[in-house]
């Protein structure tokens, strides 16, 4: 699909009339520009607190999705530590075969094409066609 | 874009206002077509709209050009879309598009339109990705280049998007015989 579909398809002409007539109501621009002469007819002071509430309710959502991210990234960490510790035996032969198996030079070579695409997608993407 | 060309050089010179003036009609579709195809509902993509221009007023002395500006608004409002989408309450308004459905297929005998209820009730099934991408590429027939800096995403992907999403459509209307 490139660029846009042919129009004579029957699908496109029924896909497009399910979004026929969704738009703004009228008038948009009108009370857009209401809400920004409201917003402008407010003391300095007041958009200056606005400002920074803004600004610390952003802050605290960044923090809370840190604090998020930490969480889950511990939580992983702990239960796999939890993993080995309980199940220590089974792990080590499991880790022993999936190394020996990777060790394999058709695994090897397979691993090594594997990170070099991976490696090089950013620039091969731009070579891919659309 | 020239048009947006015009408006940084006017947001450069210090004109603000001229710019915004320009900027609102130029990207009132863009904007409310992206917040429509996150939050589905005509009246909250209205209002989420009107919010990210009054944000954009405020933000736009701050504008540096690092980003171009559609990809810059198009961030300023796929973040709103998602916040208020997070923060919408679970109750349904009337324009849900589940509560029109429902009214729909109250109001309106079987005919050509129940083709057309069925064709909305596959697209609201698609996974979100599809579904927005279908939205966007059908509301206002934008290339799938533009759909893709509207979402964020590379136009490969938007193109699996809406492959994926046509194949769906496309067997779920021959199961249900409307096509």
């Amino acid at each position: 699909m490139s660029g846009r579909t042919p129009p004579a398809d029957g699908f496109d002409a029924r896909m497009r009339g399910v979004f026929a007539g969704i738009d703004t109501a009228p008038g948009f621009e009108a009370r857009v520009a209401a809400r920004v002469a409201a917003l402008e007819a407010l003391p300095a002071h007041v958009r200056r607190a606005q400002a920074e509430l803004r600004h610390h309710r952003e802050a605290q959502r960044l923090r809370r999705e840190y604090w998020l991210n930490f969480a889950s990234a511990a939580g992983a960490g702990a239960a796999a530590i939890a993993v080995v510790w309980r199940h220590g035996p089974a792990v080590a032969r499991w880790t022993e075969s999936a190394l020996a198996a990777a060790a394999e030079p058709g695994a090897l070579m397979g691993l090594a094409f594997g990170a070099l695409a991976f490696g090089l997608w950013p620039l091969l993407r731009g070579w891919l066609p659309r | 874009m020239p048009a947006d060309e015009a408006i940084i050089q006017l947001v450069q010179a210090g004109r603000e206002q001229e710019a915004f003036e320009r900027l609102v009609p130029a990207y009132r579709r863009r904007v409310f077509g992206l917040a429509y195809s996150i939050l589905r509902d005509r009246a909250a993509a209205e209002d989420l709209a009107q919010e990210v221009f009054v944000k954009l007023w405020q933000a736009l002395p701050r504008y540096d050009g690092r980003a171009s500006l559609s990809t810059w608004i198009y961030a300023i409002t796929r973040n709103a879309s998602i916040s208020a989408l997070r923060a919408r309450r679970p109750a349904l308004s009337m324009s849900e598009p589940a509560v029109q459905e429902a009214v729909e297929s109250l109001a309106a005998p079987a005919g050509p339109a129940a083709g057309d209820r069925a064709l909305r009730r596959s697209i609201e099934a698609l996974p979100e990705k599809q579904r927005q991408a279908i939205t966007l590429y059908y509301l206002d027939e934008r290339p799938v280049e533009e759909v893709a800096e509207m979402m964020g995403l590379p136009a490969n992907t938007v193109k699996t998007h809406l492959h994926r999403a046509r194949a769906s459509l496309a067997a779920a209307l021959a199961t249900e015989g409307t096509t």
